[in-house]
């Protein structure tokens, strides 16, 4: 699939309107990001490697 | 006897001082920086809010309570300094921005944010609210609804972003100590081109309550100033948790105003992504203060374009997910130069922000490897100088690179892990113009940054002059 069908699939799907006069703005937007996810995607690594995104769960309020 | 106006030209534990010794008073200051605003913001336009009401009012409180000789008063740190903050800060009152024209219809805060509020505790008196890109997602505080933000060095030329107005206001000497916010470079940046002195603390260390988000993954708050000492004495008087920031870490109080020196500092030079992505006078500006550390062993980290690219993902998938509600039904409402990367970041595939959270642990992991062998690491703030307002394309590496997003290539992957940076400002490097140097260190070690950019400034290494605003 194309960068250009992929956008316009993907925000139909999200019912995100992209206006016309900004279709290629954002175009050339997703291929700067589309290249540099390339860069992380092709990171090799493991299960054993965990994400930076940590969770902190919430406790009750005191009574 | 020095006038209001000349205190507000000296570094803000300077003006506390005078405040103490009865030389000056709150009033005056506020007065003093009122109409050093007046004076020169029309050509630096870094003011979005001015809080003359508000500021006069703590400012009187002040002067009753220095009347009586409270004790307590005397010995707050920043007695009567007059203090500015980006307009992403909840101010009481005011409606908070964050640049945008989208935010303007909603209802004003009710309280202020919790490190505005801690720096008023600390003696400071909030005199206005400043310019920024919109919703902080820019390196040059270009902003098509309030006007670009001048460097106060060269008008023609950008104060950085997103915290221009924040650096530009200190730069001419309209307030000596504001607050910005840093996610990629948004302190750092400006701080090098407008040749000013900020910290960025390390990755939570400093709560963000009732501040306008922009990637919670990547938020940090933290001060500008013309000196050393000004950073550390209001980072101390915004340390501790708040249990409303779910990022906030609980940390015990760890003061840095003592300003140590550490004999046996181990100093590293970053070298390349971070040389090879400077132009000559950022690297000039390395060589320069390495120098006179005495500074030679070199540090390479790895895979720092991947890190870099890691919070590029982050940054713009987190972001527009925020702001999705508005994308859909007014993206006309939008900032112009940062609309349609909102809109392109809304659809990024999961997989790839799974990923880059991945990639950016592995890239803390083998960075504090590196920090067993060196206290504090050196490398430029921004590839260059401040480029003159409307600069599209800039030269990088021997590449044709967008000039806007890449004043953020040297501060990215640092804030990307969250490390802790003071960015200190380098004269002659360059012509006529600042640039400046991050001082890293390890998390939590905010105290060697902040002990050796002061180390730097006593020994003439690094300044911050007032903008001769001629």
């Amino acid at each position: 699939m194309s960068h250009e069908t992929y956008v316009d699939q993907t925000a139909a799907l999200l019912g995100l309107p992209i206006p016309a006069e900004y279709r290629d703005g954002v175009l050339r937007y997703f291929c700067i990001a589309a290249d540099l996810a390339a860069l992380v995607m092709a990171m090799p690594l493991g299960p054993e490697h965990e994400s930076a995104a940590v969770f902190v769960p919430v406790e009750p309020p005191a009574r | 006897m020095s006038s209001a106006a000349d205190w507000l030209a000296r570094p803000a534990c300077d003006i506390a001082d005078a405040v103490r010794r009865r030389e000056v008073g709150p009033t005056a200051l506020v007065e003093a920086s009122l109409a050093r605003i007046a004076a020169t913001d029309a050509r630096v336009n870094a003011f979005i809010d001015i809080t003359a009401g508000r500021a006069h009012a703590e400012a009187a409180a002040l002067e009753r309570r220095l009347a009586t000789g409270d004790a307590a008063l005397q010995a707050l740190p920043l007695l009567g300094v007059p203090f500015a903050v980006k307009n992403l800060f909840d101010v009481a009152g005011l409606t908070t921005l964050a640049g945008s024209k989208i935010e303007r219809s909603k209802p004003a805060a009710t309280a202020d944010a919790v490190l505005v509020q801690r720096l008023q505790a600390a003696g400071a008196v909030l005199v206005g609210a400043l310019n920024m890109d919109e919703y902080a997602y820019g390196f040059t505080t270009e902003n098509s609804h309030e006007g670009p933000c001048h460097n106060p060095h060269d008008l023609t030329r950008i104060a950085g972003g997103s915290s221009g107005g924040s650096a530009a206001a200190v730069a001419a000497g309209q307030v000596p100590l504001t607050l910005g916010s840093d996610t990629n470079g948004s302190i750092r940046v400006p701080a090098s081109l407008c040749g000013v002195f900020g910290l960025k603390p390390t990755f939570g260390r400093l709560p963000r309550t009732r501040s306008y988000p922009f990637v919670a993954s990547l938020d940090h708050l933290g001060p500008f100033a013309r000196s050393a000492r000004d950073l550390a004495l209001a980072y101390d008087a915004m340390q501790g948790h708040d249990p409303e920031d779910p990022f906030n870490i609980a940390r015990p109080f760890e003061p840095t105003a003592a300003l140590q020196a550490a004999p046996g500092l181990r100093i590293g030079v970053l070298g390349g992504w971070f040389r090879e992505m400077a132009l000559p006078e950022a690297r000039a500006a390395v060589d320069h203060v390495a120098a006179a550390l005495g500074a030679a062993r070199v540090v390479e980290w790895p895979e720092v374009a991947r890190a870099r690219a890691a919070a590029f993902v982050i940054t713009n998938a987190e972001s527009s997910a925020l702001h999705l509600a508005d994308l859909k039904t007014r993206p006309q409402d939008f900032e112009p130069l940062s609309r349609d990367r909102f809109l392109a970041g809304a659809l990024l595939p999961a997989a790839w922000v799974v990923q880059a959270q991945r990639v950016r642990r592995w890239f803390a992991q083998q960075v504090a490897q590196s920090f067993v062998d060196v206290d504090v690491l050196l490398a430029p703030a921004t590839p260059c100088v401040a480029p003159t307002i409307g600069t599209e394309w800039l030269e990088i590496a021997g590449r044709k690179l967008p000039a806007r997003a890449s004043m953020g290539l040297l501060t990215q992957p640092v804030s990307c892990i969250g490390l802790p940076v003071c960015t200190v400002p380098v004269w002659g490097a360059q012509a006529s113009l600042p640039i400046g140097v991050q001082l890293i260190a390890a998390p939590w070690r905010e105290d060697r940054v902040l002990s050796l950019a002061h180390a730097l400034e006593q020994q003439g290494v690094v300044r911050a002059p007032l903008a001769a605003l001629s």
